[in-house]
């Protein structure tokens, strides 16, 4: 099974090394989309379907934290498998963050963490 | 300026360069770092403060490729390369906060932003609370943290 992927993050760089590491995990991907901001993952889950979303925390315009409290709320999404990865270190955030049934990968991260987080999130692996 | 401070400024630093660039600490190297490129982040929290990042002008193409996991044969873009030491900086910063405050603490972090040449980092009301130079296989990077908080003392340790 090929997993339909959307990336949110406001750093390009920091999404093509997701989607580089999940390649280099050697995860099935299908459609990949990538978004800069949280309104504009939100616009992109609208679109299509998505099997996995990878979210960053710190970004303009919609944060991470309110994009997941709005994909939560929506019964369509609410299931959704989601995984932080960001460079947060507040444990009261990231507490706040794994009670909205998300997963939390810590920057920088190694392509054996996202292997092991999507396997367990989506019985998908090599 | 405490030297706890400049100690753990380094650590995270050389941390993050070798996580995330593959780029390693050697000796130090007292040449001229030649021409350099800057960013800046701000923070807001318990204390709030700025972090500037700057690095030799000439291994910024080498950051970006290193983190892209480019080919031989490709080359980052200009934007590439900005946005590269943009993320540096942003998990620098992301990494020292809970090393320096409570882990506890919510800090909320700005985008990163470069400095144009000519751009000094706004530092009005700030304290220099530490510095670490690392000197890394593809070139020199310097860190400085400049912090306050509501009482104007800066609280790192």
């Amino acid at each position: 099974m090929a997993l339909n992927v959307l990336v949110v993050d406001d750093s390009a760089v920091a999404r093509a090394m997701i989607v580089k590491t999940l390649r280099v995990a050697q995860i099935p991907l299908g459609e990949v989309q990538q978004a800069a901001n949280g309104q504009e993952g939100l616009a992109a889950l609208e679109k299509n379907w998505m099997d996995l979303i990878f979210v960053d925390i710190n970004m303009p315009v919609m944060n991470g934290e309110e994009m997941i409290e709005l994909v939560r709320a929506n019964p369509a999404w609410a299931d959704l498998p989601i995984v932080v990865v960001s460079t947060e270190g507040s444990q009261t955030r990231i507490e706040r963050l794994l009670q909205q049934g998300v997963r939390f990968i810590h920057k920088p991260f190694t392509p054996e963490a996202v292997r092991e987080i999507v396997s367990q999130l989506t019985g998908v692996s090599q | 300026m405490s030297e706890q401070t400049d100690i753990v400024l380094a650590r995270v630093a050389e941390e993050t360069f070798e996580a995330l660039t593959f780029m390693y600490p050697v000796g130090e190297d007292e040449s001229p770092a030649g021409a350099s490129v800057s960013a800046e982040v701000t923070y807001d929290g318990p204390s709030s403060g700025r972090l500037v990042l700057t690095v030799s002008q000439n291994m910024l193409p080498a950051v970006a490729t290193n983190m892209l996991g480019l080919e031989f044969d490709e080359v980052a873009t200009p934007d590439q390369q900005t946005d590269a030491l943009r993320e540096v900086l942003n998990v620098i910063c992301g990494n020292l906060l809970p090393a320096l405050y409570s882990q506890r603490d919510v800090f909320n972090v700005a985008a990163p932003q470069v400095l144009s040449p000519a751009q000094a980092p706004q530092v009005d009301g700030l304290q220099l609370a530490g510095t670490a130079k690392l000197y890394l296989d593809a070139g020199q990077a310097q860190v400085q943290l400049y912090a306050r908080s509501a009482d104007g003392q800066a609280k790192v340790a």
